[in-house]
């Protein structure tokens, strides 16, 4: 009977456990919700990034020069860094960019046609400071390489691969001069697109990985590794990069919770063609109905009026949708 | 004499560990859910207004009640930030984001920032408050995004 404070004692440790295991568990609550927010923030810009970078240039191109998109790397960046301020609701003044700019971004890839910019963060010399340029007043700062192509090594060969995986540029290494060819031969045979896409991921994911090991080298926690896809992946629903897009990593990320978020959040975004609508009058059981469909899709010959850019646009001029075209496949 | 107060205080201790450990785990378990379920519907908000450029007012209303209807009574912003371009002075642009106070209709470039903040605890906040004295953070979560259209 005396030895009662033996079952008392693990009681009262019991308690204290289950005191330390809730705040751990609210803390890891919190610190995951944080992560998940992180993610659709990264998401959100990355996706306003491409659409920033594209609107500023002419897109009133042909389809025919669909891949001929060129982007501005730097504006896509100050968009990307714009948003994930607003999201954090941080002031857009130049020192809140700078902080997000240099301490939580390790890389910043901008993919486009014929070659990529990856910006990293490097020491800016602080001698370049004047009044009309404060940005430049911090010690690191994320700054974009030149365009690098997707380079392919065949043999002795080198190659610059495009993303329309059609043609090619060769390297000539004696006189330095870059020509156009068709594709390798090992990329020729077979399913020529994929493999050239595949090539491409790989280069991308290699110089991100490298980015990413130069940024972290001096931290001992970092054990995480980058992947892109060279195929669509079913599981994780991860497509390759097949267009220009944005590649952003956004890691420590300290700004809401106790501990550095270091969520791993990766966002790429696609441009596909955008067809347009016709409008266009078609016999249906003897009369003649005002009808609109998407150019791609329709099979047989019939008098276009005119051409509009969204169904909405045609719907307002008065045409139907023309379902039996809609939704052939 | 020490034998009674051992068993009393024995009753009180196995009364904590049974009852108020997994009540509160409990608790925690399905804040985490309310807050997933806010955030969701914060993100098919911005989602809306990024594709179509504008806000109605039902669909305002029914964003209210869905902020609001897992818990805790939640304060909803919904701010927009118009894109402004103007001159620098020097042949090149500024461009730079300002607040308007309209929020119902946005053009191409706009930022929509919906801001989820709770005014009251839940349920598990006062319980754990009241038996251990820890804070659980009240949800306050910010969504920004990019008008497309």
């Amino acid at each position: 009977m005396k030895r009662l404070w033996i079952p008392n004692m693990l009681a009262v440790m019991c308690l204290v456990g289950m005191l330390l295991g809730l705040s751990k568990y609210s803390q890891k609550a919190w610190q995951e919700q944080e992560a998940i927010g992180l993610s659709d923030v990264v998401n959100y810009c990355s996706d306003a990034a491409v659409e920033e970078m594209l609107l500023s240039d002419d897109l009133s191109a042909d389809y025919a020069d669909f891949g001929k998109i060129t982007v501005d790397p730097q504006l896509a960046l100050d968009t990307f860094v714009d948003l994930f301020c607003t999201n954090y609701n941080l002031s857009l003044s130049e020192d809140n960019k700078a902080h997000v700019r240099a301490n939580f971004i390790p890389v910043f890839v901008v993919a486009a046609y014929d070659g990529y910019y990856i910006a990293t963060p490097q020491i800016i010399k602080s001698d370049t400071v004047t009044p009309d340029n404060p940005a430049k007043n911090v010690d690191v700062d994320l700054v974009f390489s030149p365009k690098m192509p997707y380079t392919y090594k065949s043999g002795d060969n080198y190659y610059a691969l495009n993303l329309n995986g059609k043609d090619a540029m060769l390297l000539n290494t004696k006189t330095k001069t870059l020509s156009k060819t068709s594709l390798p031969a090992e990329l020729r045979s077979g399913n020529s697109y994929s493999k050239v896409i595949a090539a491409i991921n790989t280069e991308l994911t290699n110089s991100i990985n490298n980015a990413i090991t130069k940024v972290n080298e001096s931290d001992i926690n970092w054990k995480n590794s980058f992947f892109l896809p060279p195929a669509l992946t079913s599981y994780s629903r991860v497509n390759p990069i097949t267009g220009p897009s944005v590649i952003a990593l956004v890691q420590n990320v300290d700004l809401k919770s106790f501990t550095p978020v270091s969520a791993f959040s990766v966002a790429g975004s696609r441009i596909q063609p955008r067809y347009q609508v016709a409008c266009y009058t078609r016999e249906v059981k003897g009369r003649t109905v005002k009808y609109y469909c998407y150019v791609n899709k329709i099979k047989d010959a019939v008098s276009v009026i005119e051409y509009v850019n969204s169904p909405e646009d045609a719907a307002k001029l008065g045409y139907a949708a023309d379902v039996e075209y809609l939704t052939k496949e | 004499m020490v034998n009674i107060l051992s068993r009393i205080i024995g009753v009180f201790l196995s009364f904590a560990m049974c009852v108020i450990g997994p009540a509160m785990i409990l608790g925690c378990t399905n804040d985490l859910t309310m807050n997933r379920a806010i955030e969701n519907e914060m993100r098919n908000f911005v989602d809306k207004v990024t594709d179509t450029g504008s806000i109605t007012d039902k669909e305002l209303a029914d964003f209210y009640l869905a902020c609001s209807g897992y818990g805790a009574a939640m304060d909803v912003t919904v701010e927009r930030y118009a894109k402004i371009v103007s001159p620098n002075g020097k042949g090149g642009t500024l461009t730079s984001q300002t607040l308007t106070p309209n929020n119902r209709t946005y053009n191409k470039g706009d930022i929509v920032k919906v801001k989820v903040k709770a005014i009251d605890y839940t349920g598990m906040q006062k319980f754990t408050w009241a038996m251990t004295h820890f804070y659980v953070v009240k949800f306050d979560r910010t969504l920004a995004g990019r008008v497309r259209q």
